[in-house]
């Protein structure tokens, strides 16, 4: 009886050493993947050219770095079994699986499963939180924006893109830096997705439906790239078009150009103030 | 022995899925292997480009471009070549003999000229910027792969339609047209660089062929290269 007791000190204290060992590998590993993450992801993603953009890619950076030690925590336990409690003896030694002795038994102790739950489910309030104050900047908090509104419209196999406001239709997205925007977008024929990734903006385009983007806000001047990211033919890879965020008056002669002549007017409060500012530039050239 | 030949397995399928991941890759950046794609003759290369467009496939799509028809003569098509080749930094301009009766485009933006030299064409030698967005035949409607290095071209020339109760006057290839309407645009290109083309007229049924839907008119010849679509190289 006093050796199986010793018997099982030794072994309590076997796996205690291993599991000792095996969360500081999982903590280790967790910070060094981390900082990697944080240095990494970053550069991987493409300069943000508006707000919605910037936090679509914190939260990727965020997310990433969430889930490493979750990912870890399975990654590690799998592969430190797999390698120190393999079977050493040589192949052919055991001819009956049968014969192989149980493992030690195992049971659940309460704090743990408590632990695990209340991880799990902050992780889980977490992501839930992050994702509604997105939502909310994007939706609610601009409700009384009044953006310069695109209509875009999809067919095979390329985008087209109208001013309703400017009179302007054009195979171009020309919009002018720090002005709200608003996308309004649909098909002519079939199932489309409109997409840029530099801006924060994906909806898909639906025939003979009209459906609204969040309103977004370009800061950065520069060229970037519409693209189709639902699946329309055999082109689809083409379909694409420049979007090119310019300054105002370059904006303005743009429109110009292309024979728009309407003023944008409106303000939220109905006073007739010019929805661009400051300086009603818009309103004021054309 | 066994561990050895299951991690060289491992290695092995490893690498095959690699080295497919990046064919794939560069199959899909490529230009090209989108379909038929026939081989530029006299008539699509240089500074003057001449194009005719048909009803039916008659009038091409044999040997060297010539008459046969190929394996879908009932398809519209572009004759006698798809892929056309061009000088850089040029003034090209294009002569298209349209054969076809018209039909609508799905959005009126291409029933507009933009892109060619004064956004306008001489449609039988009348300048023209714009045509009935419901009898439009078929669009030549040039655009640039998604490469934002490359010289930017967007070319949209909408050819108007034969009226279908005129005589059927012209003899091609053994079969009968209308007189065609005769369209000159003139558009100029940069630095050298590959391009596509295609007709926005939804006038092809089903996915790649009769039968099948899913495409709104962009299935058949719409969605082959070497009838209603096609290549523009520059340079």
């Amino acid at each position: 009886m006093a050796d199986e007791n010793n018997e099982a000190l030794r072994s309590d204290g076997r796996n205690r050493w291993h599991v000792s060992r095996v969360l500081w590998i999982w903590a280790i590993l967790s910070v060094i993947v981390i900082v990697i993450v944080l240095i990494v992801v970053p550069l991987i993603e493409r300069a943000s050219g508006s707000p919605s953009a910037h936090f679509a890619s914190l939260t990727d950076v965020v997310f990433t770095a969430l889930a490493v030690p979750v990912a870890l925590f399975v990654w590690v336990f799998m592969f430190y079994s797999l390698v120190v409690f393999r079977d050493r003896r040589s192949a052919g030694a055991v001819e009956n699986a049968e014969d192989l002795p149980d493992g030690p038994h195992i049971e659940a102790k309460p704090r743990h499963q408590i632990l695990w739950l209340a991880v799990t489910a902050a992780l889980a309030a977490f992501t839930v939180a992050w994702g509604m104050f997105g939502f909310y900047q994007q939706t609610t908090a601009k409700a009384h924006s009044t953006p310069l509104v695109v209509n875009v419209t999809g067919q095979e196999w390329t985008w087209t893109f109208g001013y309703p406001r400017l009179g302007v239709k054009s195979h171009e997205l020309v919009l002018p830096v720090g002005h709200e925007v608003q996308f309004r977008v649909t098909s002519d024929d079939v199932l489309h997705g409109f997409s840029i990734g530099q801006l924060g903006v994906s909806m898909d385009a639906n025939p003979g439906v009209w459906v609204a983007t969040p309103v977004i806000k370009p800061t950065r001047l520069g060229t970037y790239e519409v693209r189709c990211n639902e699946l329309c033919g055999l082109y689809h890879t083409y379909m694409w078009a420049q979007v090119k965020v310019v300054p105002m008056a370059t904006f303005i002669q743009w429109v110009k150009a292309n024979g728009g002549n309407s003023k944008i007017a409106g303000s939220p409060g109905g006073g007739g103030q010019a929805a661009l500012s400051p300086g009603n530039e818009l309103e004021e050239a054309v | 022995m066994s561990r050895g030949r299951a991690i060289g397995g491992a290695v092995v399928t490893l690498v095959a899925l690699l080295v497919v991941f990046v064919l794939l890759v560069i199959g899909t950046r490529s230009i090209k292997g989108l379909g038929y794609e026939p081989a530029a003759v006299r008539s699509t290369t240089g500074h003057n480009i001449t194009l005719e467009t048909f009803p039916d496939s008659y009038a091409c799509h044999g040997e060297n471009g010539g008459p046969g028809g190929g394996p879908h003569p009932e398809w519209v098509t572009y004759c006698p070549s798809t892929s056309i080749q061009v000088p850089a930094y040029s003034t090209i301009t294009v002569t298209i003999k349209q054969y076809d009766s018209g039909g609508s485009v799905h959005n009126p933006f291409f029933a507009h000229v933009k892109g060619t030299v004064g956004n306008v064409m001489l449609v039988n030698g009348r300048p023209t910027t714009s045509v009935n967005w419901e009898d439009i035949a078929h669009t030549f409607t040039i655009q640039t792969p998604p490469n934002l290095k490359q010289t930017q071209l967007f070319v949209n020339v909408p050819l108007p339609g034969v009226s279908e109760s005129a005589p059927e006057n012209v003899t091609i290839a053994g079969h009968k047209y209308q007189t065609p309407n005769i369209i000159v645009f003139k558009f100029k290109t940069g630095a050298p660089g590959s391009y596509v083309w295609h007709c926005y007229v939804p006038c092809g049924e089903g996915l790649s062929g009769e039968g099948l839907g899913g495409q709104d008119g962009f299935g058949g010849p719409m969605a082959t290269t070497g009838y209603m679509s096609g290549t523009l190289t520059v340079g």
